[in-house]
This record gives structure tokens, sequence and C-alpha cells, in this order.
């Protein structure tokens, strides 16, 4: 396996690890959602982050780590804010509706 | 043409029939509704399955005697008295005004659903099948649910579901005129009709548990009203106000959204049955994947309490990252 190849599995890794501990500790979830509440991005496009923002992130990124057991590459500005889109602001899922399929399991 | 494209088709030409700006406005109804993020989506993509808007496409596959303009003119009422629930609800629970614009297009909707309707019974429909008895019906339901939500009222399992079938009480309605108008029996009709009610009930249960505390901040939550349910009698009759964290504490150590998720399992599992019974089989198959979905969030959820809630938050991000 390249380098690259295994630079990549190795992020998916991290992605799924992060991913199941928010799936299974509501702990976990709660104090994720929370941090995004807080990262208030620049109100411009292509500004430098904040530095109110900046250290949000980085709590971010710590607690995930304590998550995780182990090494997590950092989230950047572009990853926490489209998480963030996704928890916070919802923009990616469907609204309520009695006939939705859905995609969760 | 698949169901989804069926339902596009029909409700562009439904569209299609207006000037500017009322065209406009109608192409612009799922964004107006709060049912797509932003764009104009077609409705064929808004829920992302056939059933929502299509269920009498499906149901024809039951129906050998069912003629393509039969089951257009289904599919159309259907679709459209589904589009006009959700904008009911949606104006009822203050999530979109109710300009002149709105409530001029949503008539619009109803009065094509009802022409619709009128063709596939080949006059004026017979009082169980009249859209407008059922839109009496789903709105004293409505506005019955927000006044429980809001008092956060103690209710019982059954109080709710019944509740929940009175408000979708015409998403039905064209699948069975359909059975009847290719010449189905009563007992065929009626089983048409008890698919579609537990259909309808269990992904009714599976959203009020996903959304609850969205639901909570915007006035009230069925899991809430449920797990009041529970407490001593003391309080069981009456409204019991508590704070958000309070009540998430109160919800998640209940186990009543495992509760709610068993019954939508149950629910899942009659309408499969129901669908093989007649012959809908490609709804029967779309019964079985759901109802593999919510024994394994039923399964979950007994592990780890507000599993449901999360995996549906975090789906978006999953099937992205990690498909």
């Amino acid at each position: 396996m390249s380098l690259q190849l295994r630079s990549e599995a190795e992020a998916h890794e991290q992605l799924r690890a992060l991913y199941q501990a928010l799936l299974f500790n509501q702990d976990c979830f709660d104090e994720f959602k929370r941090l995004l509440v807080l990262y208030q991005p620049s109100a411009e496009e292509g500004d430098d982050e904040p530095a109110g923002a900046t250290a949000v992130r980085e709590r971010l990124n710590e607690r995930i780590r304590g998550w995780v057991g182990g090494h997590f590459e950092a989230l950047s500005v572009l990853q926490v804010l489209q998480w963030r889109a996704i928890i916070v602001e919802e923009r990616f899922t469907s609204p309520a509706s009695p006939w939705r399929e859905s995609n969760d399991n | 043409m698949n169901v989804s494209e069926l339902v596009d088709e029909l409700y562009r030409a439904f569209a299609d029939r207006f000037d500017e700006p009322l065209r406009g406005h109608a192409a612009d109804l799922p964004r107006t509704l709060k049912l797509a993020p932003e764009g104009a989506p077609s409705w064929g993509r808004v829920f992302g399955d056939e059933v929502t808007l299509g269920a009498p496409a499906l149901i024809a596959h039951a129906l050998p005697g069912a003629s393509g303009s039969l089951v257009r003119d289904a599919v159309l009422a259907h679709m459209l008295a589904v589009i006009d629930a959700f904008g009911s609800d949606r104006i009822e629970g203050d999530q979109a005004e109710a300009s002149a614009t709105l409530l001029a297009l949503l008539g619009q909707v109803r009065r094509e659903r009802d022409r619709a309707m009128a063709r596939l019974c080949g006059g004026v429909p017979p009082p169980d099948l009249d859209f407008s008895v059922a839109d009496a019906t789903t709105l004293r339901a409505i506005r019955r649910e927000r006044a429980i939500l809001r008092a956060a009222r103690s209710t019982e399992l059954d109080t709710y579901e019944r509740l929940a079938l009175e408000k979708q009480g015409a998403c039905w309605l064209a699948s069975v005129a359909l059975a009847r108008a290719v010449g189905e029996d009563e007992r065929r009709c009626r089983a048409v009709r008890a698919t579609l009610q537990s259909l309808a009930l269990a992904l009714q249960i599976y959203d009020d548990v996903v959304d609850w505390e969205e639901d909570l901040e915007r006035g009230g939550a069925w899991a809430v009203c449920l797990v009041n349910a529970l407490r001593p009698p003391a309080s069981s009759r009456r409204g019991v106000v508590m704070d958000a964290t309070r009540a998430r504490i109160q919800v998640l150590h209940s186990g009543i959204l495992r509760s709610m998720l068993e019954r939508a399992t149950v629910h899942i599992r009659a309408a499969r049955m129901r669908a093989s019974a007649i012959g809908a089989m490609r709804l029967a198959a779309w019964a079985a994947a759901r109802e593999t979905r919510l024994q394994a969030l039923v399964a979950a959820e007994r592990r780890s309490a507000g599993y449901a809630v999360r995996a549906h938050a975090l789906a978006a991000w999953a099937g992205e990252v990690l498909a």
C-alpha cells in the first residue's frame, strides 16, 4: 500500500472512530454540538479565522482526540464548517415527514 | 417511468397551467413549506422515497385492471392531498407564513386534487372518499395535537397513535378510490386502506422519535407527553411543565424513544404483511427494508438511549464521508 493510500485509509478510520463516538455516546454528541454552536466563523469568505473561533476549533480537536482515544488529524476550518452545517444548521438533512425514507441505521 | 418521475411530471403539468408569478411560486413550493433546504428541488426528490407522494402507483401493482390514466389520476390526487396536508401543518405550526400567495396556491392544489378524485370516482366521490371530510378531520387533529404538545399533556400511546392517524386521513383516499375504480371488492379496499394506515403510523412515529428535540424547541414533543403518562398518577392528567434540559434527561432515561420505535416496528411489519397479502410486492419490499432498519434502531436504542436521534443527525455526513 502506498503512503498516500495508507494515509487516506488512516484518515478514514479516524473519521469512522469519531462517528462511532458520536453515535454511541450522548455526552460526546452533546459536547460536539455545543462546541460547533460556539464556533463562529468569519462573516466574509476568504477572511482569516477569528481568534475566538480558532480557540473553539482547537478545543474541539482536543476533545475529539480524547473520545477516539488516540491520534486524530485536526479538523480543518472547512471541515468544522461542514460539521456545523450538518449538525447545527441542519442544512443537509430533510425536514420532518411522516412518509420520509431516511438513511440512518 | 419510475414513480418519482411520474410525480415530477404530474406536478410540472399542474404548475405549468398557471401564469407567472403563481407558476414560479408553485415551483418553489417545497422550499416555501420548508421541505427543501434551498433551491427548488422537484417533489420527486424531496422525500427520497416513492411512497410519500406516489403510494397509489405502488398499490396499483396489486390491481391488474388499473389503467395508466386511472393510476395517473390517483397519484395526482394523492400527491396534491399530501402536499396540501403539509401546507396546513406548516401554516398551523407557524413554520410557513400564511401569505395570500401560499393560501391561493394551496387552494389551487385542493381544486386540482378534487378534480382528479372526481375523475377517479366517475363523479362526486362518496363521503368516505371525500377529501373535504378528511381535510376537516386533519385540521381538527393538527389543532388538538398542538394543544396537547404545548401543554406537555400526559398522553397514552393509543391516544397518540389515534391522533397521528387522524392527522393523515387524506393519505389513503386516492389509493382506495383507485382500488374501487377497478372493481375491487370492499374487503380488498379495506386491505389497501389498512396497509397505508400502518405505513403512515410507522413513519409518523419514527419521525416523532428522530425529531423530538426539534419539536420540543418549536413548542412541544410527543416523547415528552408520552413520558408524562409514565409518571405517578398525581400528575398524570395534567401538563407537566419542565425545562428542556430536564425533559431531555427524562426522555432519554425513560426508554420512551425505544418504546416508540418498537411501535413503529409493529406498524411497519403490519404494513409489510398487508402489502404482501394484497400483492403489492414492491411496497412490501420497501416496508421490509424499513422493518429491518427499525429493528436495528430498537436494538441500538436499547444499548444507547438517543441513538436513533443521533444516527439521524449524523446520517447525511456518514452517507457522504463514510460510504
